[in-house]
């Protein structure tokens, strides 16, 4: 064993973790978005919106990610960057508008009506009453995909990303000690999974309905 | 304002293939409170339900205080909040404390400032004996509490009208008779009301009316003295002899 190979190249290391944190926040942050947007929009009592929202989750939930990811930055040309951001955003917020939709499916109809009769509007009644109760209720999953991006993140050294993964390729080849390399970045992903299971944790009990 | 705050047209409704409401006319008094019966599936909720627009009709036309109800009208949020409404259950939003519940429409809807919601709120919560239970939340209230929230959150709204749809059904019955002073409390300031209850007792006590529905259509619309001494109709009969000695 050569554990000292991974402090010669901590350097290379944290850099590969910063490009994963960094492609793993905005992703989360845009998944979330639009997948609640997209969930939102499937409940709208309107033929053609239901059929947009279900036409993205279908499609896009059936493609793997490095397809996503090669599709973007081979035939549309984005940089990898980019590239990899709008992959990893496309690919969760399906499965997120998913999660969405059928949160808001669980939220007694009552409470809708009760809004409308208050004199609140749709926009009021989603954003206030529907979507603060249907993101509680689907709270437990939604820690899932966002791991998922996390973990989905790896993909982006395909393209040349420099993030963790890559770097851990890096190390291997250049030193040959893949053991090293490969545990210390498992343990890496899974201290960065079992932070926002945590956090998401903390989240859920704070806002939990009582 | 007008005389008659709600009133019917020839009303009729289906869901799907059968027809809830059959051809109704009624028109409704100002200040008058109103008990709305009949077995379940008789279309009394859903007579209720057109009134402010959550139930759409196909024929017909309905006149809520002076305006005919249509898309563009139950669209004006500041109309459909002079229609007070309190449900069976699960209507108090569980996320958020019960002060939030009643003051998030005069904020919302009508551009109150917090201070002022918040201090007309209490003074709701205190109309209906909860002032003490500001910061709880619905989980931690008894059912009969939550309903008196419920009805205070919509009478912040200073409503014209209000209605209820079986707003004691859900309850146990040492929690009833809460509800029903607070209703009670409301019917004697003048409020104009249409409620659905299967609370006889009640119905003779408040009500100047009593509209029996079966089937889809009103079977029979009297004062309520007259309405329990001698029913019109043996359907009515049937009903009360039922309801009366269960």
């Amino acid at each position: 064993m050569h554990w000292e190979v991974i402090w010669r190249y901590r350097e290379v290391l944290w850099n590969g973790l910063i490009f994963t944190l960094q492609l793993s926040v905005l992703s989360i942050v845009g998944s979330l978005v639009v997948g609640v947007v997209m969930g939102c929009l499937g409940a709208l009592p309107n033929f053609f919106l239901r059929k947009f929202v279900a036409t993205y989750v279908e499609v896009l939930r059936n493609l793997p990610v490095v397809v996503k990811l090669f599709f973007l930055y081979f035939v549309v040309g984005l940089e990898a960057m980019p590239a990899a951001v709008i992959a990893l955003v496309t690919h969760q917020s399906a499965y997120i508008a998913d999660l969405v939709a059928a949160g808001l499916r669980a939220v007694p109809r009552e409470q809708s009506e009760a809004a409308y009769a208050c004199g609140h509007g749709q926009w009021q009644i989603y954003r206030h009453i529907l979507l603060p109760q249907a993101l509680r209720i689907v709270a437990p999953p939604m820690t899932s995909q966002f791991i998922e991006v996390v973990k989905n993140t790896s993909t982006a050294m395909l393209i040349g990303v420099e993030e963790l993964t890559f770097q851990t390729q890096a190390i291997e080849s250049e030193t040959f000690r893949g053991f090293e390399a490969a545990s210390t970045v498992t343990l890496m992903y899974l201290a960065m999974a079992l932070a926002i299971a945590g956090g998401m944790g903390l989240l859920e009990r704070r806002l939990r309905l009582r | 304002m007008p005389d008659s705050p709600i009133r019917f047209r020839s009303v009729s409704k289906w869901f799907g293939t059968s027809q809830v409401l059959k051809g109704i006319d009624l028109t409704f008094g100002m200040g008058h409170v109103v008990v709305v019966c009949g077995p379940s599936g008789s279309g009394k909720s859903t007579l209720l339900r057109c009134i402010n627009g959550l139930e759409r009709v196909q024929e017909g036309q309905i006149e809520v205080l002076g305006q005919e109800l249509t898309d563009r009208t139950l669209r004006s949020s500041g109309f459909r909040a002079e229609i007070g409404m309190v449900f069976q259950r699960f209507s108090l939003y569980p996320h958020m404390s019960v002060l939030q519940n009643v003051t998030l429409a005069p904020r919302l809807v009508r551009g109150t400032t917090a201070a002022a919601a918040k201090e007309r709120a209490i003074r709701m919560l205190t109309r209906v004996g909860l002032a003490d239970k500001v910061d709880a939340y619905p989980a931690e209230l008894s059912g009969g509490q939550q309903q008196r929230v419920a009805i205070a959150r919509a009478l912040v709204m200073d409503p014209k009208i209000m209605l209820f749809d079986e707003p004691t059904s859900a309850l146990d019955p040492e929690m009833i008779h809460e509800v029903l002073d607070v209703m009670r409390d409301l019917a004697a300031s003048g409020m104009t009301m249409v409620i659905v209850t299967h609370e006889m007792g009640f119905a003779r006590e408040v009500a100047r009316r009593i509209i029996f529905m079966d089937e889809g259509e009103v079977v029979e619309d009297s004062e309520t003295s007259a309405f329990f001494s001698a029913p019109a109709t043996d359907r009515a009969q049937r009903f009360l002899d039922k309801i009366l000695h269960h």
